[in-house]
């Protein structure tokens, strides 16, 4: 059975009798060559490596929420925990605009609810602006 | 069932018995092996008790329910990119095909009478219409990478890398369209979401999303298309042996084409069940998403030396994947910050499946 086999491939490729055993060339692999020893040490390094960025990124957490506001004062960014709400800011000020609220987008379609939104990544704010009625003054 | 609650300690029985007759230069070595090769998933469960102590939160039905939602999005998309890693290739234009494949059908499917509708002349279109198109837009983005890998044997990296950057500068121009100018696509029909994200049922009063039955569902076909079909046989023998494959009268290169067409309908399929789902796209939607994908299918045993991966080795990435992103986001650890341990789990995953090579070689 073996010897058909080996028959078989000998045909295609005479020098690969004995690579063609386990059927296959380690694919991107195959020209890589190192002892086990050596990967034991690259994992142990590499995965100390995962732990240090984890143990670094919780040290280091919090989400920041930057404010944007399309052309008015500007509001400073604040980091905010997981499931925290976003602190009431300073309202920014625009001549000629009224200050409506922070929306979630740039369109101000869909609007960020400042009492009760709870924060579960970054992102940012955008200010709505109103136009001011000047008709009265 | 009994059988195989009666084979399961007789397998682990056996291993012990096995064990226990060897010297102990071989039994050091069998433990070493032993961490080693499962060291993404030691690590991974530390991680996991580390997280579930400090925030007793992530233990919650609610977070379980996101586990799984986040899972069964990301599901598909790796589903595919497994088949292009079993012909030891891979496959980086998935994220930005599932962008393009999400703008497309979000645009399809906004709201008539919404203000900033792509076109605005458009009706309701059926879902299943805009299913097929976007199917047949991957399936053409994966038509070209196969194509090229197959006929000029070029390194599905770089094919990738072109067809990544072209779908790119696809959806970059298909978001200028009409008065879009490169705008959000939102304000999408409420058919569309609610076949997307509609509640399939509730359990402790959270509700699991629709999204993850289609994902089960993906999950079976590729399962019978991996294991029971000449194709999937076929693309075992070319990833794990090109020249014996094409020996014993696998057509190579049909197949290859076939797992990249395969994937890219597979990308269409995430596309349009991501658009409904983040409900709002744009030219950033599926970045980097391939990296996800081809990370859980490495740390699920799909091996670069290739022939080697099963569908539930790709699940069970997939899902550690995500708690580990999940607990993380607990933390407070912003998703820019994820980037780095991403990479870090790709490399140590590769290091830990080039090992697995090694040691049998």
């Amino acid at each position: 059975m073996n010897d058909t086999n080996n028959n078989k491939e000998n045909k295609i490729q005479n020098t690969e009798v004995k690579k063609a055993e386990p059927k296959n060339n380690g694919g991107l692999y195959s020209k890589v060559n190192v002892s086990v020893k050596t990967m034991n040490i690259v994992i142990a390094v590499s995965i100390i490596a995962l732990f240090a960025a984890m143990v670094f990124l919780v040290k280091h957490n919090g989400f920041t929420v930057t404010f944007d506001t399309n052309g008015g004062s500007y509001v400073e960014s604040v980091k905010v925990m997981y499931g925290d709400k976003v602190p009431e800011q300073k309202t920014p000020v625009k001549e000629g605009y009224v200050f409506n609220g922070w929306y979630l987008d740039r369109d101000c379609t869909s609007q960020w609810d400042i009492e009760n939104g709870l924060v579960n990544d970054s992102f940012t704010l955008f200010a709505g602006w109103t136009e001011k009625d000047t008709s009265q003054n | 069932m009994s059988e195989a609650k009666l084979k399961r300690p007789n397998k682990f029985a056996l291993w012990l018995a096995d064990f226990k007759g060897m010297d102990k230069f071989d039994k050091k070595r069998t433990i070493v092996d032993l961490l080693f090769n499962n060291a993404m998933y030691i690590v991974i469960v530390i991680a996991i008790i580390f997280i579930a102590i400090k925030v007793p939160a992530f233990l919650s039905m609610s977070s379980v329910i996101n586990v799984i939602s986040l899972t069964a999005a990301k599901l598909p998309i790796a589903l595919g990119i497994g088949g292009a890693i079993v012909l030891t290739g891979t496959d980086i234009s998935a994220g930005r095909c599932v962008g393009l494949t999400a703008c497309i059908a979000a645009s399809l499917l906004q709201m008539t009478g919404y203000p900033n509708k792509m076109f605005p002349n458009l009706g309701v279109m059926p879902l299943i219409v805009v299913l097929l198109v976007v199917m047949a837009v991957g399936a053409i983005v994966g038509l070209v990478n196969g194509f090229f890998v197959a006929k000029f044997k070029l390194h599905p990296f770089i094919v990738t890398l072109s067809t990544q950057l072209i779908v790119f500068g696809a959806v970059l121009m298909y978001l200028m369209i009409g008065t879009n100018n490169g705008q959000t696509l939102s304000g999408l029909d409420p058919s569309y979401t609610e076949f997307v994200r509609g509640t399939l049922f509730t359990v402790g009063g959270v509700a699991v999303p629709k999204y993850v039955l289609y994902s089960v569902i993906l999950t079976a076909v590729m399962w019978v298309i991996w294991n029971k079909t000449t194709f999937g046989k076929n693309m075992f023998a070319v990833g794990s042996n090109e020249e014996s494959a094409n020996v014993s009268g696998v057509n190579v290169f049909r197949t290859i084409v076939l797992v990249f067409v395969l994937a890219g309908v597979m990308y269409g399929i995430t596309g349009f069940i991501e658009g409904a789902r983040i409900a709002s796209c744009s030219a950033n939607t599926g970045l980097n998403y391939e990296c996800d994908a081809i990370a859980a299918c490495v740390i699920g045993g799909v091996s670069f030396v290739g022939g080697t991966g099963k569908i539930s080795g790709i699940v069970i990435g997939v899902i550690l994947l995500q708690i580990i992103f999940v607990g993380l986001n607990f933390l407070s650890v912003s998703a820019n910050m994820l980037y780095i341990i991403k990479g870090l789990i790709i490399l140590v995953a590769c290091a830990i499946d080039m090992r697995k090579y090694l040691a049998r070689k």
